[in-house]
């Protein structure tokens, strides 16, 4: 397959396969798969993995149901975000966290620091294969090559099942904003579901879809990115996912730092901008005022294949997060008039509630 | 990239831009080496009408998805009329990039072509790029 690669976390990865243009339609229109293997997986079993993981993690394990998975943050002692990850719950003694390519190792070692008690830890990556089908045709493709019925699997749940003599995890989870699974293998049983989910799914129109079309699926949903809006100088509140920080009886690393942020508001924040002048802002673009005061940066920036305009996060003053404020963001020296916008630049097929 | 095409009678700079010759105009856009390696160009910032430039002078911005690209001046100058369909449908310097011009301009010397390479030479350039 003729693919631009580049390298990413370590990876040589496809920026794209036909068009980045084309690869995002396709997605929010019929379906597309992506080779997301470059993400990291760490199993933490044990009779006190729960404990610890509460500890190291802003959201609620203890509210995981086994068979769901969980949005959440690995945190540091100064509040600061190691990695945004998913966690998946098979019963209170083991849980798989799946981590970002260029912070699983981090993740590992910082988890193996603060380890205590009966906590097994082992970093599964370069065991693992994944894949990610990601549409409003997903289902119907996934369930169609897979002779399953996965309809039931509901948002943020996964199952496993035998396939082709081996184990696969399937959970209704994506990155893109669309309904879609992401699917856990071996490398060697990947690499075949690759080939054939690519020929099953080809009558309703998939076809694979590189990292540029990721990047911006992910930022028309207004899903942070590592590196970019996640950071471990700023916390999880700061980086605009304090939505699932929660009060723990058993507090976290950083707890005191991350729960005022909060309650009382951080000094800054991510929030989304929607240029109003034509033009494409960037990351690292410097964010003003009308009477020019410095307000922060860009940390995201596109144009927007769905919406055909201009988006971006940005890390802005408090003060001008709130919906409809005006700013003005700097392109090359030119001062360009944009909005902030709170909600999720597009609204794709994904399923809202569990 | 050994079929990238390079139309004859036009002359082009080693960032990729081309210029070819129309009376007392010069008419400048991209190669197709160059929408390849942009990808889907969704914005193209062009210069005023009247905006006078020398060599190698920014005369604008290419915007793909994922990049952004300086468009210089091949020659130095002045604009005369710019592709106005471009800002609806940016896309055509993908599907024709020799068609898909961008500036046209007056004024200039052809002295200045000789710094540029013809279409063989430019074909014998992009092969040895990887």
């Amino acid at each position: 397959m003729a693919a631009k690669m580049v390298p990413f976390g370590g990876w040589e990865m496809p920026v794209q396969y036909s068009s980045i243009l084309n690869e995002h339609l396709t997605t929010r229109k019929e379906a597309g798969l992506f080779d997301i293997s470059h993400m990291g997986e760490i199993l933490v079993e044990g009779k006190d993995a729960e404990t610890f993981l509460e500890k190291m993690t802003c959201n609620l394990i203890s509210d995981i149901k086994e068979g769901q998975v969980q949005y959440n943050a690995v945190v540091n002692e100064a509040g600061g975000l190691i990695d945004d990850v998913t966690i998946y719950k098979w019963n209170t003694n083991k849980y798989l966290i799946c981590s970002n390519a260029s912070n699983y190792e981090k993740v590992t070692g910082h988890l193996n620091k603060y380890r205590s008690g009966n906590v097994h830890i082992e970093d599964k990556s370069s065991t693992y294969h994944q894949l990610a089908l990601q549409g409003p045709l997903a289902d119907k493709i996934l369930s169609q090559y897979l002779n399953k019925n996965l309809n039931s699997l509901g948002y943020y749940q996964f199952q496993e099942f035998d396939f082709q003599g081996e184990n696969i995890l399937v959970s209704r989870t994506g990155y893109t904003g669309e309904d879609g699974f992401e699917i856990y293998s071996s490398v060697n049983l990947g690499v075949k579901l690759w080939e054939e989910l690519l020929q099953s799914g080809k009558p309703l129109g998939l076809i694979p879809v590189g990292l540029g079309a990721r990047d911006t699926l992910r930022l028309e949903a207004k899903y942070p990115l590592y590196g970019h809006e996640l950071s471990e100088e700023w916390t999880p509140v700061e980086s605009g996912i304090g939505f699932f920080v929660k009060e723990k009886p058993l507090p976290f690393l950083g707890y005191d730092k991350i729960l005022s942020h909060k309650k009382n508001k951080p000094l800054q924040k991510i929030v989304g901008l929607v240029l109003e002048e034509p033009g494409i802002f960037r990351e690292n673009c410097s964010v003003c005022g009308e009477d020019g005061m410095l307000l922060g940066k860009t940390t995201s920036g596109s144009h927007s294949p769905s919406r055909k305009d201009s988006i971006g996060l940005a890390m802005l003053k408090i003060e001008f997060t709130e919906k409809g404020t005006i700013v003005y963001v700097d392109i090359r020296g030119q001062k360009k008039r944009a909005r902030v916008e709170t909600a999720p630049f597009w609204v794709g097929s994904v399923r809202n509630k569990k | 990239m050994a079929e990238t095409q390079a139309k004859d009678g036009f002359f082009f700079t080693e960032k990729h831009e081309w210029v070819t010759m129309e009376g007392d105009f010069a008419i400048i856009g991209i190669s197709d080496y160059a929408q390849n390696a942009l990808g889907d160009i969704v914005f193209i910032d062009l210069p005023k009408i009247g905006k006078k430039v020398q060599a190698k002078d920014s005369l604008g911005t290419i915007e793909s998805v994922k990049a952004a690209e300086e468009l210089y001046s091949p020659i130095s100058g002045e604009v005369t009329e710019i592709n106005a369909s471009l800002s609806q449908d940016p896309g055509q310097v993908n599907s024709g990039p020799f068609e898909a011009w961008m500036v046209k301009m007056k004024g200039f010397s052809s002295a200045d072509l000789s710094g540029l390479m013809n279409a063989a030479q430019y074909r014998d350039f992009v092969s040895k790029l990887d």
